[in-house]
């Protein structure tokens, strides 16, 4: 392809200009040259495939959003707990799944998608309640706290199976949110549950943000992130803030499944798929960084829906690529930081 | 600060010591490796002569017990070399002596994926196992899955049950085929259940000639079309066999000229997938995209999308929670707008209720209808809501009751004798021809059936049959050197113009 080909010989000369730039110490930085030649390609790469399925593009973009808030619902408790306790949580998915199908139960008695994600998001935050007071006793020693919490999903996957069962199912969508809406010059429709997804990300993102930055427990909480013992010292029972927090972790994780549960299903195996995405986030975003997890979460979805569409084979392959060139070019993650000011 | 070059010092002799230890511990695996390799190719050697001087260990490979105790690869290639050397010569002798007395119960290991994403088809397939041997006098130790059934016997013999789920992985469908194998002593596995584990349990089978894998509803052509095992039978159709038939009639009754597929990324859709282009395209239809789906994918709207506008229908070959995920979204998505046709498992009845009213007129083949009107049907469905109450028949519960009464029945002809490396209960099997549930089957040449495929629509949540396709063979109908020379189905074969 000539128009390729005269593309990349461009970005690569912008990128040998900027080489040969006087930086702060007036040698030339050829590390930079090749990052911005190769987001040059890259840009250059999506743009042009976007171009190619024309309408279709903005389907491709709302679903990379969708995904994205489903994984950000996820991430976002996990590095919160990651980075208040130190709990690689691995029962996460376990959450997930089990906060779905108990909305799962409760809308098939009421009949009401809102009283079962409320019922959803208390269920799995009682879940986080049970996972702290498992975890107690062996703070601090990490690689057990993790077996702990492995076993516990091997667990909540079973209970899951023994309760309801292998067969897959899902929730229906409230009334209000059932159908989909036209695209615009596309004869594909979108659903209108997708979108209220994203929304609901959002609000929850809002929601995180005001409690972490405008509240006394925030205040608190990024305290005990930077330094559990001085928090402790100044008569805070840091105890309680651990357990607020699995309690919002597991609730974040309910609801996660209760959305995932309704525009996609219910079924065995679901945890590990949603945890290892979350894991991807949460690694890509940075271990602890909340701000990363949001960011992570719409590269990671971004990139997996792009690549589903123009490569599907590769797909996975390219979601894993993501990952491990955000660590080549970051190795603490988008917004993770070395040391312990997390948050 | 001080602390850190002590701390650097340990380090760096603890690891000088472990660099030391992993070398030897190197040079002993190596040691090892060659010397079990040296004792291996001596008892292949030395083998034949132990069988010549010795008339008494004829009789032991004959018991259930030696299967199990073989360990090492030294004990498993002798014992294989006497089966084989010593029953052609010492015929009398064997029979006489060991088989008659010895074989006191005869254990079959069932294996289903009672885990992960088919755990749900896992459970079907055991009501299909236990049926069968409760109509040889068993009885429930209980309702779980995974409680086996005792009591069933064959020609005085006692049947024992040994159940082992997997996640439809190979890999762990062969550990725990290997379980029953070498440590339960299974003479007869039923199962699996998957496609590629079907592959991998072909592969792992082979080494052990005496045992005889009679497969459950892995749909994988190559489980017996090509380089098929001598000891795997499969009583049912094959991916490509269940599709049967779509094709054909999508393009002559339905009209389609051009079509797209989607399917799970694997050996089975291939199957399924290459099934349809392989009549459709010969009739001159064309296949404007095929787009493969990783298995367990739960969001599909990044393959919908990929679908043309310009099709006359969409293909879906998919399995348990992926289809109903697809039909779902591919109903949000794009209302149905382009008609769907579906793959067998796609719309067996196992998830017809999932689907709803989403699956209402999908046009499908496969092997189950619930309106053949069949007397074995009404009966086998009727025993199967008596024993699992709230049960209806799908291809599942069937395959692996058909599996385990061939087996059975099989063993009831030969006197429930496996002696002689299970040679004549594996000739009675290949025999075995009957009236199963969904129609006649026989195997042929390499063990696989020959069977009737039914073209059926979704009406009312039931599958009704639209025409009866009357004994399906492994090749389509096509000759069978020219199909088989057209390699495995993949991502793109057949070419399709």
């Amino acid at each position: 392809m000539a128009p390729d080909r005269r593309n990349a010989a461009v970005a690569t000369r912008v990128g040998v200009l900027l080489a040969h730039l006087p930086g702060r110490t007036g040698t030339p930085r050829p590390r930079l040259a090749a990052q911005v030649a190769l987001g040059g390609l890259l840009v250059y790469y999506v743009t042009a495939k976007s171009i190619e399925i024309g309408d279709r593009s903005l389907l491709v973009l709302l679903n990379g959003l969708t995904a994205a808030a489903l994984y950000f619902l996820m991430a976002s408790g996990f590095t919160l707990l990651f980075g208040l306790v130190r709990v690689t949580n691995l029962a996460h998915g376990g959450v997930y799944l089990l906060g779905g199908y108990a909305a799962l139960s409760v809308q098939q008695a009421t009949g009401n998608w809102l009283v079962a994600i409320g019922l959803g998001f208390l269920f799995s935050g009682g879940i986080g309640i049970a996972l702290y007071l498992l975890l107690r006793r062996l703070r601090g020693e990490g690689l057990r706290e993790t077996m702990v919490t492995l076993g516990a999903a091997i667990v909540m996957a079973d209970q899951a199976l023994a309760r309801w069962g292998g067969v897959p199912s899902d929730l229906d969508p409230p009334a209000l949110l059932q159908g989909s809406l036209p695209l615009p010059a596309s004869p594909l429709l979108y659903p209108k549950f997708r979108i209220a997804v994203i929304g609901l990300a959002v609000l929850a993102g809002l929601v995180l943000w005001l409690l972490l930055y405008r509240t006394r427990l925030g205040m608190i909480i990024r305290a005990g992130v930077d330094d559990q013992d001085m928090v402790s010292m100044a008569g805070i029972r840091v105890e309680l803030v651990f357990c607020a927090v699995f309690v919002l972790a597991g609730g974040l994780a309910g609801t996660a499944g209760v959305a995932g549960g309704t525009y996609l299903s219910l079924a065995q195996g679901e945890d590990n798929r949603i945890l290892l995405a979350s894991l991807i986030v949460v690694i890509a975003g940075g271990l602890g960084s909340l701000r990363g997890a949001g960011a992570a979460a719409i590269l990671v979805g971004l990139v997996e829906a792009f690549a589903q569409t123009h490569h599907a084979i590769l797909s996975v392959l390219i979601t894993f690529g993501t990952l491990i060139a955000v660590l080549a070019l970051r190795p603490h993650g988008l917004f993770g930081q070395p040391v312990d000011a997390r948050l | 600060m001080a602390p850190a070059p002590d701390r650097g010092r340990t380090t760096r002799m603890r690891r000088r010591k472990s660099t030391g230890a992993w070398r030897l511990l190197g040079v002993l695996v190596t040691l090892l490796l060659i010397a079990a390799a040296c004792g291996g190719d001596d008892g292949e050697e030395a083998t034949p002569p132990v069988t010549a001087a010795a008339p008494e260990p004829a009789p032991a490979p004959a018991t259930t017990e030696s299967a199990p105790a073989d360990a090492g690869p030294t004990d498993e290639g002798s014992t294989d070399d006497t089966v084989d050397d010593a029953a052609p010569s010492d015929d009398v002798t064997a029979t006489d002596d060991g088989a008659a007395d010895v074989t006191e119960s005869i254990t079959i290991g069932a294996i289903s994926t009672l885990d992960g994403p088919f755990a749900a088809l896992g459970d079907f397939s055991m009501h299909g196992v236990k049926l069968a041997l409760l109509e040889y006098g068993g009885e429930l130790d209980g309702t779980d899955t995974r409680d086996g059934v005792t009591g069933a016997s064959v020609a005085g013999v006692d049947i024992e049950l040994v159940i082992e789920g997997s996640d439809a992985t190979p890999d762990v469908a062969v550990e725990a085929t290997r379980r029953m194998v070498e440590q339960d002593g299974a003479e007869i596995i039923i199962g699996p259940l998957s496609g590629d584990e079907g592959l991998a349990l072909k592969d792992y089978i082979r080494d052990f000639p005496e045992v005889t894998l009679v497969n459950g509803t892995s749909a994988s052509q190559d489980l017996t079309l090509r380089d098929p095992a001598p000891n795997v039978f499969r009583f049912g159709g094959d991916g490509a066999m269940w599709t049967f038939g779509v094709g054909t009639y999508a393009y002559e009754v339905l009209g389609y000229r051009n079509i797209a597929t989607v399917a799970e990324d694997y050996s089975y859709p291939y199957d399924q997938v290459g099934a349809v282009l392989t009549e459709f395209c010969a009739l001159g239809g064309t296949v404007a995209e095929r787009i493969w789906v990783p298995l367990g994918t739960q969001d599909y709207s990044s393959f919908v999308a990929q679908i043309p506008d310009d099709v006359d229908a969409v293909f879906f070959a998919m399995g348990g929670t992926d289809a109903i995920n697809f039909v779902k979204q591919y109903d949000e998505f794009t209302g149905q707008a382009i008609p769907l046709v579906a793959g067998p498992t796609a719309v067996d009845q196992s998830v017809l209720s999932e689907l709803g009213d989403r699956a209402e007129g999908l046009i499908s083949s496969g092997p189950v209808v619930d309106d053949s009107g069949l007397a074995e049907f009404d009966a086998f469905a009727a025993r199967l809501e008596e024993v699992f109450p709230g049960q209806t028949p799908n291809i599942f519960n069937i395959y692996y009751y058909v599996a385990t009464k061939s087996a059975l029945q099989a063993l009831e002809e030969v006197g429930a004798d496996l002696s002689d490396g299970s040679a004549a209960f594996q000739a009675a099997l290949a025999e075995q021809s009957w009236q199963t549930p969904i129609g006649p089957v026989v195997l042929d040449d390499n063990r696989q059936a020959v069977v009737d495929m039914y073209l059926r629509r979704v009406e009312g949540g039931v599958q009704k049959t639209i025409e009866t396709l009357p004994k399906v063979n492994a090749t389509l109908g096509f000759d069978r050197d020219e199909y088989i020379a057209q390699g495995s189905f993949s991502r793109d074969n057949p070419a399709c113009g």
